[in-house]
């Protein structure tokens, strides 16, 4: 009984204490982390917090602030000035203290600043940026007529620090003015990437900036005001609940522009979700005790060590985060990325079509254990061989590949298997252009290949030498290997794509294919039950499936060669003729009534005279 | 241990049974698993009435003319408290998988419902009405059905308690020999395999379980080793009796489950979970009746009916024998009425509030929360469990106090299926002698120690459904030889023959 009334009690605390702490955000991602950040941090010392993420643009979160349906958030002090109506200020701890005072007449309070800055900048490409002799924002003023400009909503609504009062300040008139949702910043940059737009308006803090080698236009004259991050918090909040200010301080000056960047990466880029990324920053400056959650199992996608960092595998990595949400995807660098699946290392593998394809009892087949789940372009095959005599892959007698199981290993096989003379194997202990470009150099093998896309930076470097060329694999089309492997398709390195590279070489391609598990549909009684367990691979789930192939934009088809993942597979329906497709189980149905009735004869028979129980 | 006639048979059975799922296990499983999916695809309307059909008899028996009948003496009373009943029921009923898929199960159908949308308001509703369709009435009518039948022989006729005694009663002469040996045998064989291919899995999910806790490596080793200490277990336990050491493992089970549920329910999503509760309770009583007949002829979904409702259905009847006589074992002393709401309803309404707690949180992880949890049932269904235990505080704590469970459930599944395996081999003794069980204790262990060793999983799940079956056909003719005798019961013959006198008068 006491401990009863002791529950009571308890509960009676917990519902009638503190109101928690409403922890609001802007809609851009920088904004989401911080405010995650705070949220985390003043949990973890025991605070209870509402959140009211993504409320909307500058304006609104910060009238929600005025008017109490949030607490804090976090603010710029050049927007909160901005937003007051105050000029601009050249130093920012002038700026800052004037932002803290005029706040302050409002009943606001702005807490410690983080330690970085968020600043507008102008941004275009290097190739726009080279082409029109674009150095500061003042060079724009020649040829704006002609560029496109590109700008986030909320920047097109700012009143003194916004689009209009910018190219007023400058009297710039641009061809054309677009603007992008605040959530979906990306699109701004695809769109800057892609050329749709010329000139884009970004923050410091923008990932994409170092990403893509973006141009940023100086700007002497300091028309963007400084913009520090810090808290922003009601006055009235922070006598209610002193303790807030006081953790909060935990974060002045421990987050700078670097951090900053990456944390917009892992989100943004990466496609993680905020609040684990929040909560990997705090753990990484010490500030709570546990990193996020550990005992979910990575989501692992294999790929080999050469594909690491290249475009495709970042999208691809972007497409798969985005689709399996609640899950740590990482890519790995492994030499077989197949067996990466098959030994449950990996869920996902990134690798060249010619990798679904395994070879039994001298033949070529097609490896039923993975199916494709998406292509991602292509990859085309480099036959390196000595410039002084070269020899095509088809007509040599040693050929050097990737280790046992990569893709290259597995077309050097083919090309051995099906070549009428005998051809020798040599696998190497990488994938990567240098070693092959030196086993061709020591003569360990008359040629060597690599998958690549063309380009990459390590064939260059092997080509540079100009003692070892590219060979075409033309004959290939006349091997009876190209039956065996009906992955490849015909293809041309441009002259020029390599310095050394004087004529087009031709060779072959091949897509790059996302493989997952494939389900072993052998039996159709489930693997549930009050005790059951299994332990085989099952294949993604058909949402998820779908998920990566939406997130992964326009992308040609999986080649029909390759067994496809169950929902990229068009639903068949098998019309048959018969009235009766399963005649057997007509029998077994039969054989079912006939014991039924058996058994209720049983039941409804008269009483046996001195027979029975 | 006294050789007789159903010993033989049975050695003679599960050592060809077991040599081949050790020396063939690819192919014994894809014959053994490749006969059920035959016959559950080939007459899915088949299964599905024949289960329901159980849940509207177990429901006659209850509320009709018999359900005062005592199992026992007119006079008799129950030999175990009502609260150690039902917690026996459960550890010799349900497996860890009630962990296990508590979560995993919801979230599935939320994700992947059949023939719908996934992640709707929708489709979580339907999810759980699924998942307690698969794990309530069904389940325990089935396992209710079996168990009365040999309870009332046993209790109120004082005959055997083996799977055969209702069948001597229909034929005569040799044929009720031949029959009812067969009857024995298959009981036998089917709790034989049944045991160790859920003891084989079991050992697995363990495995699975410190691997996820503590990194233990997943190799063969370490399975033998918790086999042993599982044997062990159930040795030590089923020695004492069910008495002592089932009874108080159970009371120990029981008090595990229930904490480990109050925790979820006031650490997690209180307010959602309980509404879930209600919300899924009324769903589930409103589309019963739909639910038990509901195949998926037009929406060419067989498969998916196979592939879940069928393969628990399944699940339900193989473990029907063991789980049958167990209960049976364990319930002397009530009447009918009490012995189908203890068995069924009661089993049932714990079920739908399981499921509403682990299943609710899940989805409530999925729907409001960093979700992910579908895919990694996928991946790995233990994992899961301590992905979504992680999600509260204290989430070591619980999360070892979830594979204690596991083991727990184990060790009283593997104690009352040896303790059945001794009385079904020694005529029906109640209280078997403990060479019995050892004996087959051991056997089992062995079988499950070579199953381990085969090193496939699918043998192990085609030994354990291997007696569903044929012990589907068996139990029918059990029950009709119950209804004929019922007739006969001397409580319903005394009331016919007061309404006679009162007529007369």
């Amino acid at each position: 009984m006491r401990l009863l009334c002791t529950l009571f009690v308890l509960l009676g605390l917990a519902g009638c204490g503190e109101a928690p702490v409403k922890v609001g955000s802007k809609d851009t991602t920088e904004n989401r982390i911080l405010a995650e950040m705070f949220a985390q941090l003043l949990e973890e010392e025991g605070v209870a917090v509402e959140r009211q993420p993504r409320l909307g643009p500058t304006e609104v979160v910060f009238q929600a602030l005025k008017n109490g349906a949030i607490d804090l958030y976090p603010e710029y002090s050049g927007s909160a000035l901005a937003l007051m109506g105050s000029s601009r200020m050249d130093d920012a701890d002038e700026a800052f203290a004037l932002v803290s005072e005029t706040l302050a007449e409002s009943g606001l309070t702005i807490l410690d600043r983080l330690g970085f800055r968020s600043g507008t900048v102008i941004l275009t490409r290097p190739a726009v940026a080279a082409a029109e002799r674009l150095d500061t924002v003042a060079d724009l003023l020649r040829v704006a007529g002609r560029l496109r400009l590109g700008v986030v909503r909320s920047f097109a609504e700012r009143p003194r620090d916004g689009l209009e009062p910018y190219l007023d300040r400058f009297g710039l008139t641009f061809a054309r003015v677009e603007v992008f949702p605040d959530d979906a910043k990306e699109e701004l940059y695809d769109a800057l990437l892609e050329g749709r737009v010329d000139v884009v308006v970004g923050v410091t803090t923008d990932p994409e900036i170092a990403d893509y080698d973006l141009k940023a236009l100086a700007d002497p004259s300091g028309f963007f005001p400084i913009y520090e991050a810090a808290p922003l918090a009601s006055t009235a909040a922070l006598s209610r609940l002193p303790q807030v200010g006081t953790v909060l301080s935990a974060l002045a000056g421990r987050i700078d522009e670097t951090r900053m960047r990456e944390m917009n990466a892992a989100v943004r880029l990466d496609g993680r979700p905020p609040n684990r990324v929040a909560r990997q920053a705090l753990y990484d400056l010490g500030l709570v005790g546990t990193p996020p959650r550990e005992r979910t199992p990575v989501f692992a996608v294999a790929t080999e060590p050469a594909m690491l960092g290249t475009e495709i595998a970042i999208n691809t990595l972007r497409a798969v985060r985005r689709a399996m949400r609640g899950r740590d995807v990482n890519l790995t660098g492994v030499p077989d990325p197949l067996e990466a699946i098959a030994d449950q290392e990996a869920r996902l593998a990134l690798a060249p079509a010619v990798s679904g394809f395994v070879e039994e009892e001298g033949f070529v087949v097609r490896d039923e254990r993975f199916e494709a789940i998406a292509a991602l372009g292509s990859t085309f095959l480099h036959a390196l061989s000595a410039a002084d005599a070269p020899v095509s892959p088809l007509a040599a007698k040693t050929i050097a590949s990737g280790p046992v199981g990569s893709p290259s290993w597995r077309l050097a096989r083919v090309i051995a298997a099906s070549a009428d003379h005998d051809v020798a194997v040599v696998p190497l202990e990488d994938s990567g252009a240098g070693r092959a470009g030196d086993a061709v150099r020591e003569g360990a093998a008359e040629v060597a290949l690599v998958f690549a896309v063309p380009g990459r930076t390590d064939v260059g470097v092997a080509l540079a030498g100009g003692d070892v060329t590219l060979v075409d694999a033309a004959g290939w089309w006349k091997s009876s290997a190209r039956l065996a492997l009906p992955v490849m398709r015909e293809a041309q390195i441009n002259a020029g794509t390599y310095p050394e590279l004087q004529e087009p070489v031709a060779t072959l391609a091949t897509q790059i294919i996302l493989f997952g598990p494939a389900a072993p549909d052998r039996f159709v009684i489930g693997h549930q039950g009050p005790n059951a367990f299994f332990d085989e691979i099952r294949p993604l789930q058909d949402q998820n499936v779908e998920a990566i192939n939406r997130n992964l934009g326009l992308h040609a088809a999986v080649d029909p060669h390759l067994r496809r993942a169950a929902a990229l597979t068009p639903e068949v329906n098998l019309r048959d003729d018969r009235i009766n497709p399963y005649p057997g189980r007509a029998i077994l149905t039969v054989v079912i009534l006939a014991f039924v009735a058996w058994a209720g004869w049983l039941l409804v028979r008269p009483e046996r005279t001195g027979g029975g129980a | 241990m006294k050789i007789n006639k159903t010993v033989v048979f049975s050695l003679l059975l599960c050592l060809p049974i077991g040599g081949w799922g050790v020396l063939a296990p690819e192919q014994m499983a894809q014959n053994v698993l490749g006969f059920t999916s035959y016959f559950m695809i080939g007459a899915s309307w088949w299964w599905l009435l024949l289960c329901s059909c159980f849940v509207i008899l177990a429901a006659f028996l209850a509320l009709g003319p018999y359900g005062s009948i005592r199992l026992g003496k007119d006079d008799e009373t129950p030999e175990f408290s009502f609260a150690s009943w039902i917690a026996m029921l459960f550890a010799g009923g349900m497996g860890a998988g009630l962990l296990f898929w508590g979560v995993a199960e919801p979230v599935v159908h939320f994700e992947n419902p059949p023939g719908g949308v996934g992640g709707t308001p929708e489709a979580a509703r339907q999810a759980l009405v699924i998942t307690n369709l698969h794990w309530g009435l069904h389940a325990w009518s089935i396992y209710g059905v079996c168990a009365l039948v040999i309870a009332y022989f046993t209790f109120r006729l004082g005959k055997p308690p083996l799977i055969s005694t209702p069948l001597r009663g229909l034929f005569s002469g040799r044929s009720a020999e031949v029959a009812s040996t067969a009857a024995d045998v298959l009981g036998v064989v089917a709790v034989v395999f049944g045991l160790a291919g859920s003891l084989a899995m079991g050992a697995l999910q363990v495995r699975s379980g410190l691997s996820a806790l503590f990194e233990v490596p997943q190799v063969n080793l370490v399975s033998l080793l918790i086999l042993a200490v599982l044997y062990a277990m159930y040795m030590i336990s089923t020695l004492t009796g069910v008495e002592k050491g089932m009874k108080l493992l159970s009371d120990i089970n029981m008090m595990l489950g229930l904490a480990l549920m109050a925790f979820i329910l006031i650490f997690g999503p209180t307010g959602f979970i309980l509404e879930t509760f209600v919300t899924t309770l009324g769903a589930y009583v409103a589309q019963f009746v739909e639910l038990s007949f509901r195949l998926f002829p037009f929406e060419g979904l067989t498969e998916w009916s196979a592939n879940w409702t069928l393969t628990y259905l399944i699940w339900w009847l193989a473990w029907g024998p063991f789980v049958g006589v167990f209960i049976a074992r364990i319930s002397r002393g009530r009447t009918i009425r009490e012995f189908c709401t203890g068995v069924i309803l009661l089993p049932t309404a714990f079920s739908v509030l399981w499921f509403s707690i682990f299943g609710g949180a899940g989805i409530y992880v999925e729907m409001f929360g960093p979700g992910g949890l579908s895919s990694i049932v996928a991946q790995d269904v233990a994992a899961a469990l301590f992905a979504f235990l992680d999600y509260f505080p204290l989430a070591a704590v619980l999360s070892f106090g979830a594979l204690l469970l596991i083991v727990i459930f184990l060790v009283t599944s593997a104690d009352s299926g040896t303790f059945v395996l001794a009385m079904m081999t020694t005529e029906g003794n109640l209280n078997p002698p403990a060479m019995a069980k050892i004996v087959w204790g051991s056997i089992v262990a062995v079988l499950t120690a070579a199953t381990l060793l085969a090193g496939s999983v699918d043998v192990a799940r085609a030994m354990a459904t291997l007696g569903a079956i044929p012990f589907s056909a068996i139990l029918i003719l059990q029950i009709v030889s119950f209804l004929r005798r019922l007739r006969r019961d001397p409580a319903v013959t005394r009331r016919a023959a007061g309404k006679l006198t009162e007529a007369a008068r």
